[in-house]
């Protein structure tokens, strides 16, 4: 495969000689009875041939004439086996049997190299095929067998340095969308693609709808080449700027508007081929018309129904039309709206019935629809929104406060938000989230169970919080004396030993979690809640751990708030370092008034626990109060 | 050596269990869990009869991870003893 030619060598192909010529890295078959500026006829074969050529032989001067060559004996040839032996996935498959042959008697055969040689030779691949040879190369890469040999050969690098005169045949035997994903698999920029398609006269819209499918899709590669060429630079976002700009005003003196005519062709494209299902194949059509058209919902509805609605074979009824245009309106009117008013849109709907669900379901709505930049912006704000309700709450307000923990929780669900790396960044140890995670658990375990809950007696959801380490629980000492040891005996000793294993497995589950690999610390608590959860149920003897640990997720919060204070106690380990961040604290302070803000809430929150004793917490609670946690 | 199930009387004049025992580096390093509330939890090195916390953060680390292993490991078995 790395053969080495030199100029003027000449090879041999099926027989045939054809002459080097490296300045141009082509091949040029000799015919010697024709002119040429070497005194030969040179007819020009694609790179693709040239590499499976496997042993250049210097010329030799023939030793007989040559028969005399026709005038074009290549594309003759090239008929006759279009003709009789065409490239396909089958009799490829057939190169493969005779590989897994050849490969068991030589391990160390390459399949590429095999394949190239092989499928060239016999089938003499014309760039015709390349879009075949495209679909085995695929075939192998998706056969496990293939997987661990060394397939040197990728078929999308044959098209390549032959793509720019067959896109138009590609684009026209496989659409649009498929050369985009063959370019995609390439090194090929998309900004030069987009360029060269409207360049060809691509329709703008056809360009923008695949592009913007290709951000939809699940396939990371894609989607972050389209994202990249959509934000990365003046001139791509010019490319798309025009993209987007070119929308097609409807021009009803034609008799036939422009968007009418677009609706009817697009719908015999589908319906002669039909490659989706009615209702894929009428949002796709929408996104098209909303991107291609000025036109406002109940207009779009109104073409629509005129021209395609009931008509056979996908047969759109008009509910459905309604239902998708009133959806995609929707999502057209959140693309425009204002930050600040998606955010209340938000808020507003966590106040409906499933607070969970419907702020998911909300923060999905809002990152699918809009950019990338708006998208940034209202995480930004919603951090900061949340920021600023926890902190100026100087009265406890449980309604808010499960609408700013469901938030989090919520926002935490979309893979790539950086709403909780926003407020990691911003507000370190997450402690009022975790305020406020601790007081919705306590909260929803009342409205479960409002009047048996510690007796019938509401209170207060600050007043079950655990309050925080004494500062003397971590004291300044760092050497004990060992007093008394011993292996308990007792059923009561052994006991104490089983509920420090299991609290301690949670304590260095969520410290590993959090301190060693950074996670978030809201997602660790419930996870270790329902991980305990799940191992507490059915067993009665670690229920009554439960019963001792109290209501989890308080128990786990409180870690996390322990967790806070081995920080402070961590920063004891060096003097220097203590010094060090004292001097930036002040620092901090003097150029931050939100440093303040911040210590001000310690206060407030420290100030709001000091007055619970821990056996409440833990003594008061009864079997009935874990199972309402194991429920959870 | 302090063994993983010992309970233990400080000189600050509270119980732990030894939750979990390790050697690292030829040490012998515990992790202590208080019996009262069993929040109070000290990584320490055991040395004559003495227990020290461990300051260096970056150790502290290393003894988390191995701390979090070992207990993994012996999950199944706590749970079957109590069974």
């Amino acid at each position: 495969m790395n053969q080495i030619w030199n100029e003027s060598d000449i090879v041999i192909v099926n027989g045939e000689e054809y002459l080097n010529d490296s300045a141009s890295e082509r091949l040029y078959q000799v015919y010697q009875d024709k002119l040429n500026p070497r005194g030969r006829q040179l007819y020009k074969l694609s790179w693709a041939e040239k590499v499976c050529v496997a042993v250049p032989r210097v010329y030799e001067p023939a030793k007989k004439e040559p028969e005399p060559q026709p005038l074009e004996p290549k594309a003759q040839k090239q008929e006759v086996r279009e003709n009789n032996e065409v490239f396909n996935l089958e009799n490829a498959k057939k190169v493969l049997e005779d590989f897994d042959k050849a490969y068991s008697a030589n391990p160390r055969l390459d399949l590429g190299h095999y394949l190239l040689t092989h499928i060239f030779k016999i089938l003499d691949v014309r760039p015709i095929y390349t879009i075949d040879i495209i679909e085995f190369g695929e075939y192998i890469c998706s056969q496990p067998k293939y997987k661990d040999k060394d397939i040197s050969w990728s078929p999308v690098s044959l098209i390549l340095p032959q793509f720019e005169s067959q896109v138009e045949k590609i684009i026209e035997k496989k659409g649009l969308e498929v050369t985009f994903r063959l370019l995609l698999k390439s090194p090929a920029n998309v900004y030069d693609m987009v360029n060269y398609l409207l360049e060809k006269g691509m329709s703008a819209a056809e360009i923008a709808n695949v592009l913007s499918k290709f951000l939809s899709e699940k396939d990371e590669e894609f989607q972050s080449k389209v994202e990249d060429f959509l934000k990365d630079d003046i001139e791509t976002k010019e490319i798309y700027d025009k993209l987007k700009n070119n929308k097609k005003k409807p021009n009803p003196s034609n008799g036939m508007s422009a968007v009418e005519k677009f609706i009817i062709d697009a719908y015999n494209q589908e319906a002669a081929n039909p490659q989706m299902s009615a209702e894929q194949w009428l949002f796709s059509l929408l996104d098209l018309i909303y991107v291609s058209f000025n036109l406002k919902a109940e207009e779009v509805k109104d073409l629509i129904v005129k021209n395609v609605v009931g008509k056979e074979p996908l047969n759109i009824d008009i509910l459905t039309l309604s239902r998708f245009v009133i959806e995609k309106d929707r999502q057209i009117k959140y693309c425009e709206q204002d930050v600040d008013v998606l955010i209340d849109d938000l808020i507003e709907r966590i106040n409906e019935k499933s607070p969970l669900d419907v702020s998911v379901e909300g923060l999905e709505l809002v990152h699918y629809n809009v950019t990338l930049e708006k998208w940034e912006e209202f995480n930004s704000k919603l951090a900061a929104r949340i920021y600023t309700d926890l902190n100026s709450s100087s009265v406890v307000d449980p309604v808010k406060y499960k609408k700013l923990y469901y938030l989090i929780i919520a926002s935490s669900k979309i893979s790539d938000t950086t709403l909780i790396g926003k407020l990691e960044e911003k507000f370190g140890l997450f402690k009022n989230e975790l305020v406020a995670m601790a007081k919705e658990a306590l909260e929803r375990t009342r409205q479960e169970d409002p009047f048996e809950y510690r007796g019938g007696e509401e209170k207060q959801p600050l007043e079950a919080l655990p309050k925080e380490f004494e500062d003397d629980e971590y004291s300044d000492d760092d050497e004990f004396e060992i007093v008394h040891r011993r292996k308990p005996m007792t059923k009561e000793g052994k006991k104490k030993i089983l509920y420090a294993s299991i609290a301690g497995v949670g304590i260095i589950s969520t410290l590993f979690l959090t301190f060693v690999q950074g996670y978030n610390p809201v997602t660790v608590v419930a996870e270790c809640v329902k991980t305990f959860g799940a191992l507490l149920k059915n067993n009665a003897t670690l229920a009554q751990l439960g019963v001792k640990l109290g209501q989890l997720s308080v128990y786990f919060a409180s870690v996390i708030v322990s967790f806070k204070s081995f920080f402070k106690f961590a920063d004891t380990f060096d003097e220097s370092k203590v010094n060090n961040k004292i001097d930036k604290k002040e620092k901090r302070r003097k150029a931050e008034p939100i440093e303040e803000d911040d210590e001000e809430v310690d206060e407030a929150t420290d100030d709001d626990y000091s007055f619970i004793d821990e056996d409440d917490i833990f003594d008061d609670l009864d079997e009935e109060d874990i199972k309402r946690v194991v429920k959870r | 050596m302090l063994e993983k199930g010992e309970l233990i009387n400080l000189s600050n004049n509270k119980e732990y269990a030894v939750v979990s025992s390790i050697i690292y580096q030829g040490a012998n390093y515990v992790y202590l869990l208080d019996t009262d509330t069993y929040k109070d939890f000290k990584f320490c090195k055991y040395e004559e009869e003495k227990v020290k916390l461990v300051k260096d953060e970056e150790l502290v680390k290393v003894l988390i991870a191995k701390f979090n292993t070992d207990l993994k490991e012996n999950l199944a078995s706590i749970v079957k003893d109590s069974e």
